[in-house]
């Protein structure tokens, strides 16, 4: 398998570790996922496998070349963000592969995951063995949130109690997901709760309010995630230009959080 | 002949950047915030640094990637492993 994700999220660890150690396989570990270096340690090494976010797979879409060989490759896996069904189905015929994508949560993975030679886009196929879901409270389209029972799953969030009581109720985990089943494959519809996947990673909505809201002169801030975008309409007391003054929220929010949780684009409101 | 070279290389640059980051080429300047103004986020970057590598032939450390701010930056980047053939 080509690991190029780090370990420390659930998705890799799980998925680029403890997968590999379990059915003993070979690893090659990338330290980088700049795609012409992969594309050659995927011919060099004959890899078979690889394990990455869609956005990896968009990004080997997008700097792919007709003469590389990627003929030792068999399987894209999948995960950690939505793989709409338009970029699967791109990124399968593009490559040829076998695209297998799933869905789990640091709480509990993998929920549920394509099974090979049966996959089907815009699915992340059936649950697990052991288990048991419910999709609860849902409308006329059959869409609800996820509920998941497993015995092997994390009984509480730690020191947070009220989390805990409002997530996990009758052994039952609320996954704040909303999905929807077709012909026993789960699809994911969307987030209800207040964070958001890109590229792999979680951006709570609130934190990035948060920080935005200590920059000087700003009253208030709406943060939006649309179409794969973070962005923000600010509510701000200033006379200076727009343009240079995002740039400096932006270099002001550099210093509180991290790059990806930074809005790409900022207006007024 | 050397400035003609540049030339073809920052508008090959800021032909790129467009792309991936979908804004218009001609609002990109040498002194153009590659992650404030243009909002090139990480990945953006690697596709970025990949597109560069085949098209010059050069071959970019994804660490260097940690000192450019500007257009400019990457630029001047280029140029060195350019002239120092790689």
């Amino acid at each position: 398998m080509l690991v190029i994700l780090p370990f420390y999220y659930i998705f890799p660890l799980i998925g680029c570790l403890f997968g590999p150690l379990m059915y003993k396989m070979t690893s090659v570990l990338s330290q980088t996922v700049n795609p012409l270096k992969l594309f050659e340690y995927i011919r060099q090494y004959k890899t078979n496998m690889i394990i990455a976010v869609p956005e990896i797979y968009e990004l080997f879409y997008n700097c792919r070349e007709e003469a590389v060989d990627l003929s030792s490759l068999r399987v894209l896996g999948s995960g950690g963000s939505k793989f709409t069904k338009e970029n699967y189905q791109k990124i399968k015929q593009a490559f040829g592969k076998e695209v297998l994508h799933g869905y789990g949560l640091t709480e509990f993975t993998p929920v549920s995951r394509n099974i090979r030679k049966q996959a089907k886009a815009g699915t992340i196929g059936p649950f697990c063995d052991g288990i048991e879901y419910k999709i609860s409270s849902a409308d006329m389209n059959g869409h609800g949130e996820i509920l998941i029972k497993t015995p092997y799953m994390t009984k509480a969030y730690y020191r947070r109690n009220k989390e805990t009581q409002d997530t996990f109720i009758d052994d039952w985990f609320k996954t704040g997901d909303i999905g929807r089943m077709e012909n026993e494959h789960l699809i994911f519809v969307k987030e209800k709760k207040n964070t958001r996947k890109f590229k792999g990673n979680m951006i709570d909505l609130q934190e990035v309010k948060k920080a935005i809201l200590m920059y000087p002169g700003i009253k208030d801030a709406i943060i939006d995630f649309k179409d794969n975008t973070l962005s923000a309409g600010i509510m701000i007391d200033t006379d200076n230009d727009m343009e240079e003054e995002y740039i400096r929220i932006k270099q002001f929010l550099s210093e509180m959080i991290a790059a990806y949780k930074i809005p790409r684009f900022m207006n007024r409101i | 002949m050397l400035q003609k070279r540049k030339n073809n290389m920052n508008t090959t640059l800021i032909d790129t950047l467009s792309k991936i980051t979908r804004i218009d080429s001609s609002s990109i300047t040498y002194d153009t915030l590659i992650f404030e103004e243009l909002g090139l986020d990480s990945l953006m970057a690697i596709e970025m640094l990949a597109k560069i590598e085949k098209q010059f032939d050069i071959s970019i450390e994804d660490s260097l990637l940690a000192d450019i701010n500007t257009v400019g930056d990457f630029i001047q980047i280029i140029e060195e492993k350019i002239i120092m053939g790689n």
